[in-house]
């Protein structure tokens, strides 16, 4: 029993209650720290919160404003794509008489040239001249000439193939190339070409008239020319077909004059189907 | 001891930055979007922190002219506010400027929600034509 002085000494009835006060003061000195730390933790989680919310609603603005910029460059897109397709029309297309341009038909002509080399399919080339277009222009005036060239590329417009490429040759005069059309079939089209336009009256409001128009064809049977003296193989063509046209004009016009050529050389058959059918 | 002054370029992607300790100014202007937001603010804010840290109750004026900034930077720049903040309510005086465009709705928008951090700062909104 050497430890019983001290023990005595500490002794109390009290030990089970103290013990409790003691460790619920223990809690309640852990407590006050805890409060502060969720106090703190609320602070840092109330500024997280402000801050994801400012972030979402930023990252949403910065969406719409990225689909409006999208809209627009889509428009813009859209917009020069159609200024394109504007300025390839304009580049190809006569204006007045919505037939394509020299250039962009000599194009065609060309591609068909050589898109026939292999098949040697009949390959027919009109030039067609107002007769007496001056005479039209002098006497109801310019607005009416420019009616009249437009009313006489409806009626090409209307009575040709799909396969047919019209183009405003020159001032009144216009080029026709038919694929695959041998020369017989080309002139009896040419014919009827010439008919609808003589029957066709014109009118610009003021006045009503009619025109004529004579036809030079010029049929390529064979294989291709080969003509070094000219830049363009499809030149050959023209020439021959200029020459028919020439010869419907020398005949008295409003009419059809048509020759085939093949690579032997030119086979001047000139058929008379003009006179006949002034 | 004064720090360092600090002045970065603008880019297409990030601001001009400038910070003049002798008067106690710092700018951030343009467009904010730098492909690593951490490596771009991350050197601004510790530059800041230390003349914070080394001026202790020098006044500070901050103008800041955005027109642009990316969620990132967004993040950059509350750090920035709260360090701010934090300074102003141990007694350092503190204005911020946050200059826009008056035609851009969302700069309005967001300088009026930084306000809203803003207990002992000062913090003015100033609708701005030359931001743009």
């Amino acid at each position: 029993m050497t430890h019983s002085s001290d023990k005595d000494s500490e002794f109390t009835l009290f030990e089970d209650e103290d013990r409790v006060l003691q460790y619920a003061e223990t809690i309640l000195g852990g407590l006050d720290e805890t409060t502060r730390l969720i106090r703190s933790l609320t602070l840092a989680y109330k500024r997280a919160v402000r801050e994801q919310k400012r972030m979402v609603r930023l990252s949403d603005r910065n969406q719409e404003e990225l689909m409006a910029v999208k809209a627009r460059l889509e428009g813009e897109v859209r917009a020069r794509a159609e200024l394109v397709e504007q300025f390839r029309i304009l580049a190809t297309t006569d204006a007045l008489t919505e037939t394509y341009l020299r250039g962009h038909f000599l194009e065609l002509c060309n591609h068909e040239l050589k898109a026939r080399s292999r098949s040697q399919d009949p390959l027919t080339m009109a030039l067609l001249d107002v007769d007496k277009f001056k005479e039209v222009n002098d006497t109801y005036g310019h607005a009416a000439g420019d009616q009249a060239l437009k009313t006489l590329c409806n009626v090409l417009k209307d009575n040709l193939r799909q396969s047919d490429i019209i183009a405003r040759w020159g001032g009144e005069e216009f080029a026709i190339m038919m694929p695959r059309t041998a020369n017989d079939d080309a002139a009896a089209l040419a014919e009827r070409l010439r008919q609808n336009i003589a029957d066709k009256t014109i009118s610009d409001g003021r006045c009503s008239f009619a025109i004529t128009a004579s036809f030079g064809l010029c049929t390529l049977e064979g294989p291709n020319p080969v003509d070094s003296s000219r830049k363009d193989p499809i030149d050959t063509l023209f020439h021959h077909a200029d020459r028919a046209l020439y010869q419907a004009k020398t005949n008295g016009r409003n009419a059809v004059v048509s020759s085939v050529y093949s690579a032997g050389g030119t086979a001047g058959k000139q058929a008379a189907m003009a006179q006949a059918r002034r | 001891m004064t720090p360092n002054p600090l002045y970065i370029d603008a880019t297409p992607r990030s601001p001009r930055v400038e910070l003049d300790p002798a008067v106690g100014h710092l700018s951030l202007s343009g467009e904010s979007y730098p492909e690593d937001a951490s490596a771009f603010y991350g050197p601004i804010l510790q530059n800041v922190a230390q003349y914070l840290a080394t001026t202790t109750d020098a006044p500070l004026t901050v103008d800041v002219r955005f027109i642009y900034f990316n969620s990132s930077s967004a993040k950059a720049i509350m750090n920035l506010f709260q360090m701010l903040e934090v300074n102003a309510e141990k007694g350092r005086k503190v204005t911020v400027n946050w200059f826009y465009d008056p035609e851009d709705d969302l700069m309005a928008e967001m300088g009026e929600d930084f306000a809203e951090d803003f207990l002992h700062a000062s913090f003015y909104l100033k609708p701005d034509s030359e931001v743009a």
